[in-house]
């Protein structure tokens, strides 16, 4: 059966897929379909629970809750999709260099991620923001580069089987260079895994951005994030309950989304899955 | 017919914590333009190795050139830079890959692997190039072939695509390294035509490897015999054929099945192959040999004979 089928007949990838359309669909369409300026203060209306003219309720500043969480998913699929360009950028790169060039250069490479993975990345995330000024541009560059390590081993594994096999050498013998082997004989059979830990890689990444917001340590206040709504939430949570189950909900389902698809897609492109 | 590969003294080593494999030692073979050499030997006797090792395709390491030289169209492969060296590869040398299904990447089609052949050259690809390769090389159909992939070819299809590839770049010389071991049979013969045709047509120096000294000798101009990393004859094919100096060469002549000789077991030769580890002073095939006598203690050097023939034995 080829791939599309495959891919329609996995229940996981399909839901996965169609929630992270919607939410693609609602974050670019903020602007339209927001009801109320996410920044506008409106004291009269604060703490106001769900109702049909506030969807989702207001918060301690009468800010429309609804409108905040829509503007706040601009920031988390930014900083999953940026962070994780980066995080496939650096990965990719160091993980074909390791793999190919084998010898020392591997070792050392290997042996630098082992002593990266030694660190729970939440405390090297922190302690990197602790230098920085805690932007959203920081943080998706700080994600990007203390993620990568797991997709380097990744890829640097497929290449050490990928450089002995008989296409290399034949390529070789035709006079491409290394550069070349690398990128147009070995780069496409990575395709699979790389995408599957790119779509995993930006549910984690959404994960931690909302989790450094939740700190105080990624989107500053006013601009809105899930993770700084959440924050809010926590110091109303016994009188304003939606304040904190909707921006979690969000969190939630767009993490749950983008595993279902990442683990989906393990199945479909994996040729030993197969029926 | 001029010398377009030259090797002289060519010496190729495999290190290993146990001990240097002495693969190929102190080589000496000229293949000329619009010949056909056979290199024939059994399994282990430093054949593919010696073939791998013109081009430089040789993972190193283990791999390790010990001395000696390898002059094509007079110029020393070993002392090159990789990027002249790689300039020369495809353009210069083409290779054929003993398993058809393993030398093509599965991932791209046939027209993808050709262009980037053209590409990894700076030379241009006109439209129509790649199906014009796949008509020279015998195979229908060339258009849906260049948009397929290697899985949907057959076995005999994806050796003439590989033989299209060796010949994309028009090189002078074709190292084909047991080209029809991994095919059937019946396809055997079209393969080896093929090489035949493309060597007339293009005045190419083949070097065929094999271990089937039939086949060879059928399909050879010239038949260079190697035993333990050593060549032990070299001569005009039909002459080893009929009549072979070494005993080795005449051991592996005998032991070819033959219609006219009737039932009966196949004649053998008594023994292994020494330990490329620690090769035997002298003659290496001494000990397995009916004809050793006291002065095949020293090294027998391959000493020439009439009609361009030589053969290293002190008593052939």
């Amino acid at each position: 059966m080829n791939l599309f089928g495959r891919f329609r007949r996995n229940r996981g990838a399909l839901t996965g897929a169609t929630l992270i359309l919607l939410l693609f669909i609602a974050a670019s369409a903020a602007k339209i379909m927001a009801p109320h300026d996410p920044l506008r203060q409106e004291v009269t209306s604060r703490l106001q629970s769900p109702s049909v003219d506030h969807l989702l309720g207001t918060d301690d500043l009468g800010r429309d809750v609804f409108s905040r969480i829509l503007f706040g998913a601009r920031v988390s699929l930014e900083v999953g999709v940026v962070a994780v360009g980066l995080m496939v950028l650096i990965g990719v790169a160091v993980g074909l260099t390791a793999g190919y060039l084998g010898g020392w250069v591997d070792t050392a490479i290997m042996r630098l991620i082992d002593a990266l993975l030694c660190f729970p990345t939440i405390f090297l995330i922190l302690m990197v923001i602790a230098f920085v000024e805690p932007d959203i541009k920081n943080v998706m560059a700080v994600i990007g580069l203390t993620s990568w390590m797991g997709l380097a081993r990744l890829v640097r594994g497929e290449v050490l089987s990928l450089r002995e096999r008989d296409f290399v050498l034949s390529a070789r013998g035709l006079g491409l260079s290394h550069a070349r082997v690398l990128l147009v004989h070995i780069l496409p059979h990575l395709a699979s895994p790389i995408l599957v830990s790119a779509t995993l890689g930006v549910g984690s990444a959404i994960l931690t951005e909302s989790a450094l917001s939740f700190l105080g340590l990624g989107v500053q206040p006013p601009q809105p994030s899930w993770g700084n709504i959440l924050t809010l939430g926590k110091d109303y949570m016994h009188i304003a309950w939606w304040l904190s189950l909707f921006p979690g909900l969000a969190i939630l389902f767009t993490v749950m989304s983008f595993n279902l698809l990442g683990e989906g897609l393990r199945d479909v492109l994996d040729p030993r899955t197969q029926e | 017919m001029s010398d377009l590969l030259t090797i002289r003294s060519l010496s190729v080593h495999y290190r290993r914590r146990d001990g240097d494999v002495k693969a190929v030692r102190s080589v000496s073979l000229d293949v000329r333009a619009g010949e056909t050499l056979g290199l024939a030997g059994e399994s282990g006797c430093g054949k593919s190795t010696l073939a791998m090792a013109i081009p430089r395709l040789l993972p190193q390491p283990p791999a390790e050139y010990a001395g000696g030289k390898i002059v094509f169209e007079g110029r020393d492969l070993i002392s090159l830079s990789s990027e002249e060296l790689r300039q020369i590869r495809g353009a210069g040398i083409g290779v054929v890959f003993q398993d058809p299904f393993s030398a093509l990447n599965p991932v791209l089609t046939v027209g993808e692997q050709i262009k980037e052949a053209f590409s990894a050259h700076v030379r241009p690809c006109p439209p129509g190039t790649v199906e014009d390769l796949l008509s020279r090389v015998r195979l229908p159909d060339a258009v849906r072939i260049a948009r397929g992939y290697p899985h949907q070819l057959s076995g005999g299809q994806r050796q003439r695509a590989v033989i299209a590839l060796a010949i994309a770049l028009g090189p002078r010389l074709l190292i084909a390294d047991e080209p029809t071991t991994a095919l059937d049979v019946t396809l055997q013969g079209g393969i080896l035509d093929l090489l035949d045709g493309l060597k007339k047509e293009m005045g190419l120096g083949v070097l065929l490897v094999s271990h089937n000294i039939g086949l060879l000798s059928e399909r050879a101009d010239r038949l260079a015999v190697m035993y333990a990393g050593e060549i032990v004859e070299v001569g005009p094919a039909g002459q080893v054929l009929a009549g072979a100096f070494h005993p080795y060469t005449r051991g592996l002549l005998a032991s070819l099945p033959r219609l006219s000789a009737g039932r009966g077991k196949l004649p053998t030769l008594a023994g292994q192959p020494p330990d490329l580890r620690n090769p035997p002073e002298g003659c290496a095939f001494r000990a397995r040999c009916p004809r050793a006598i006291p002065a095949c203690g020293v090294s027998p050097s391959l000493g020439a004979k009439e009609g361009g023939r030589s053969v290293a034995c002190h008593n052939p």
